[in-house]
């Protein structure tokens, strides 16, 4: 818990035509951590994410980014300057293969995190290399020339992390990435999380399954209505009256 | 002031039909998130439907203009169940490909029906002109403009207060949560598809009682009526309405003040404008579209 | 595997072809149907490069081939030579579409392709209105034929190289560029903007490019057309030369380099030699429209690669063992 944080979200506050989605939210996310977000359907979570990656304008707060001012700059130069993300729904290219979709993530990758966005001193090589190299760390290595949308679910959602993955994160942010996952998947899922730990990605993670939120986070937030209800460690939020009153009480733990 | 007055009058005649039309695809576009690009066809095919039924059949005008308007909305239960249902849920090129291949057919078929030459409907009221003041006004446009409103009034009351036009709002905002209730989205689109087509139709129709109309008139209308849809803001209905009814005023004024070549272009330009600097609507769009938009 | 020896082959047999065309093709007819295909091969190119790639549906193209026609001929009248009245034409072309797509890229979706159509319609009625600069309604007769060097091209048989050899050149741009990353990209794009946006891909850029080239494209087929027929007509900016380039590019294929060129060929030959007035062509267009969409959306090209083997996958530029040509199916464009 020492030095700068990589990522400081800051009394960002959210709203869509006078209705306040995130109000005034905080969040900090230093060097190897696995932070969770957590909060009933319409908590602001997924609005929190698009406001921190530039998709959604805030109303007011601030986000810094390794030491920059971040607020409001185009989603396209924040995905640049290694914070990324993933999607709720689709987070890869349907239409292409598996090994499509990591070359053009790893070509990006290479452009903007290798060669300083100089296109022309891109190798196709090492293009090939970083597509390699992230194809195995989410396993999709016998998936190679298939199509992204005939995958199963589990696959398709690690595709999608390792096109975010490709760009070389310093952050990565996984928005709800158990969502229609069974068990054995969330299971290969925790392990793919603490395998980008171990190569320094720090991550903030939105979802609703408990036992995958309890299984990979360091700390645990917990949105409710647009506002932070409680923060503390997996187990301290757990047994927090107020949470369990607003969330955990009524959804039984998850889906 | 003569003039100007007169020039009021035939723009409030055809900014009724532009109304009509636009209605029926705000809903449409709004509601089922088809970029109708046939739009303009289904409207030409009204004035052509009438002018079939009063002129080539003979039929008295209180018979014909309500069979126009049934045929119209079969044709598009017809079209709906044949070609846009099939393509639900593949995104909006493949809906605005197919129905621009449908105002092909459409309109060169009526060509070869009807033939190019520009078409009337007979007034279906006395045709000696009532003055006021110094203003003429034939009764033929009072009788389309009377109409015009009154299908408008009665369209938006259907979609306010019945079950069905409750139940369009609601799948329009939630399709998910609608299929939930019970509510038949396929069956929603469906009426939504023939009742849009409808209203192009009665455009259509009221259209050729004042002025001419031709199986190509639809190509420009439809242009017209994305305006006139953008302008009232996206799905908002008394929003299509209304700037369907300033469009038609600034067209009037433009053909008489500015010049006839132009005055399609001006509102085109008026289209382009409001796409660039302010794509929700003078008139603000529908609340659930505004939701939906994030 | 098969590559270095087909490579010869596709070089070879093509320019052999296109060599023998006019000694082959005596009747002077069908060399012209071959010159205006042609012609059209380079127009469609350019809107492949927009629809099929980079999944921007621009219903606006038939005007830059119509701004590069009327470009062409008034820089030719102003007393230009010919070679440079038709890069006037294409560069005139570029620039309006750089112009239109800086104000019309900010559309989502469905508002670009009708705010596109309505940009064409204001060029029509300028084109048909301005009469002092384009003669109206009658057109621009006296446009100077086609020449290079001082060698007279006005017969069919021989613009039929000049056509070739800018389609040529043209193809090899589109080829290269999607060799280059920016193919990639147009894919990625074409795919899913917001997947590409997360990945750092500038996707304004990107289609603000990728319209300007198209565009550009369709300068330099109109900028040849009007001075092959030595005839400037306001009825290149009516939307039935939009839709005959929509058709050409469905139906040979989109997103595949070589099926709209067999478009060209098949939709400007088969009604000409169908003898088809323009009421029935266009309703056949119609229906060809509506029954690709629905059941082959890759197009006849499209659907041979498939059938090859070689189609199967999509276009992966960037992969040394992927083909030039790939199948792809309708883009989806996401709002």
């Amino acid at each position: 818990m020492t030095g700068q944080p990589l990522l400081e979200v800051d009394g960002l506050t959210i709203e869509y035509g006078g209705l306040r989605a995130v109000d005034r939210a905080s969040l900090r996310l230093h060097a190897d951590q696995v932070v969770s977000l957590i909060g009933p359907n319409g908590a602001g979570k997924t609005s929190l994410f698009n406001s921190i990656t530039g998709y959604v304008q805030p109303a007011a707060g601030r986000v810094t980014f390794l030491g920059d001012d971040i607020t409001g700059r185009d989603p396209v130069r924040i995905a640049r300057s290694g914070l990324n993300r993933t999607f709720q729904k689709t987070s890869f290219f349907p239409d292409l293969t598996v090994w499509g979709n990591l070359q053009t993530a790893a070509l990006e990758g290479e452009i903007h995190r290798g060669s300083g966005g100089r296109v022309r001193s891109v190798h196709e090589d090492r293009v090939q290399a970083r597509a390699a190299r992230v194809m195995d760390l989410v396993d999709l290595g016998t998936r190679r020339d298939d199509q992204a949308a005939v995958l199963p679910y589990g696959a398709q959602r690690r595709l999608g992390i390792g096109l975010a993955v490709a760009m070389a994160p310093a952050v990565l942010l996984l928005d709800e990435p158990c969502a229609g996952m069974n068990a054995s998947e969330i299971q290969e899922l925790i392990l793919l999380i603490a395998r980008l730990r171990e190569t320094g990605i720090a991550m903030v993670v939105v979802e609703h399954q408990m036992r995958f939120v309890m299984g990979i986070s360091d700390r645990v937030m917990v949105l409710h209505h647009g506002q932070m209800l409680a923060e503390g460690s997996p187990a301290e939020v757990t047994s927090n009256p107020a949470v369990i009153e607003a969330y955990l009480g009524r959804q039984g733990g998850g889906q | 002031m003569n003039e100007i007055l007169q020039v009021v009058a035939n723009g409030l005649v055809i900014g009724g039909t532009y109304a009509l039309m636009a209605v029926g695809l705000t809903v449409i576009f709004g509601y089922i998130n088809l970029v109708n690009m046939a739009h303009g066809e289904l409207y030409m095919l009204g004035g052509f439907f009438l002018y079939t039924t009063m002129v080539l059949i003979g039929l008295p005008f209180v018979v014909a203009f309500p069979a126009t308007l049934a045929v119209a909305a079969l044709l598009g239960l017809g079209l709906d169940h044949a070609l846009i249902r099939p393509l639900r849920g593949n995104g909006e090129m493949v809906g605005i490909l197919t129905t621009i291949g449908l105002s092909m057919i459409l309109q060169n078929v009526a060509l070869l029906v009807w033939d190019p030459v520009p078409k009337r409907v007979p007034p279906p009221i006395a045709a000696t002109n009532w003055s006021i003041g110094s203003v003429e006004l034939a009764p033929v446009q009072v009788l389309v403009a009377l109409l015009a409103v009154g299908i408008i009034a009665i369209s938006g009351w259907f979609m306010q207060s019945t079950r069905t036009g409750r139940a369009v709002r609601a799948t329009f905002q939630d399709p998910d949560t609608a299929a939930l209730m019970g509510i038949s989205v396929n069956r929603v689109y469906s009426v939504t598809f023939a009742g849009g087509t409808a209203l192009a139709a009665a455009g259509g129709a009221l259209l050729g009682m004042v002025f001419l109309i031709t199986p190509t008139m639809g190509k420009v209308a439809v242009l017209k009526a994305f305006t006139v849809v953008i302008l009232g803001g996206l799905g908002n209905f008394w929003g299509a309405a209304i700037a369907g009814i300033l469009v038609g005023l600034v067209e009037s004024f433009a053909a008489t003040y500015v010049s006839a070549g132009y005055k399609d272009a001006i509102a085109f330009m008026i289209l382009l404008a409001v796409l660039v600097f302010k794509p929700q609507g003078i008139l603000g769009r529908a609340p659930a579209v505004e939701q939906a938009g994030h | 595997m098969g590559r270095p020896l087909r490579t010869p082959v596709m070089v070879v047999a093509p320019l052999a072809i296109v060599v023998a065309a006019p000694f082959v093709v005596t009747d002077n007819f069908y060399m012209h149907l071959l010159v205006i295909s042609g012609i059209f091969a380079i127009a469609v190119t350019g809107l492949n490069l927009v629809m099929g790639y980079s999944g921007l549906l621009s219903l606006g193209h038939h005007a830059f081939f119509g701004i590069g026609a009327y470009g062409s001929a008034l820089a030719q009248e102003a007393g230009l030579p010919l070679l440079l009245a038709v890069l006037v034409g294409t560069v005139v072309a570029g620039a309006a579409s750089l112009v239109t797509a800086l104000i019309l890229l900010r559309l989502r979706a469905a508002f670009f392709v009708i705010a596109t159509i309505a940009f064409s319609e204001i060029v029509r009625a300028i084109a048909l209105n301005w009469v002092s600069l384009t003669n109206g309604p009658m057109g621009m007769t006296g446009v100077a034929p086609l020449s290079l060097f001082g060698i007279d091209l006005s017969e069919a048989r021989m613009a039929w190289y000049l056509v070739v050899a800018a389609l040529a050149a043209v193809v090899a741009i589109v080829r290269w560029l999607l060799h280059s990353p920016m193919g990639t990209e147009m894919v990625a794009m074409r795919e899913s903007e917001n997947v590409a946006r997360s990945l750092g891909i500038d996707t304004g850029q990107l289609a603000l490019r990728s319209v300007v080239i198209g565009s550009a494209m369709a300068g330099l087929a109109g900028a040849l057309y009007v001075h092959y027929l030595q005839f400037a007509s306001p009825d290149v900016f009516s939307f039935s030369v939009m839709i005959t380039m929509v058709v050409m590019v469905l139906g040979g294929g989109m997103g595949t380099l070589l099926g709209p060129l067999l478009g060209a060929v098949v939709f400007t030959g088969g009604p000409e030699l169908l003898r088809a007035g323009d009421d029935y062509r266009l309703i056949i267009y119609g229906v060809i429209i509506v029954l690709l969409v629905r059941f082959m959306p890759e197009g006849v090209w499209g659907r041979v690669l498939r059938r090859l083997g070689r189609g199967d996958r999509p276009v992966e530029p960037m992969d040394p063992g992927a083909d030039d040509e790939g199948r792809v199916g309708l883009p989806e464009m996401s709002s």
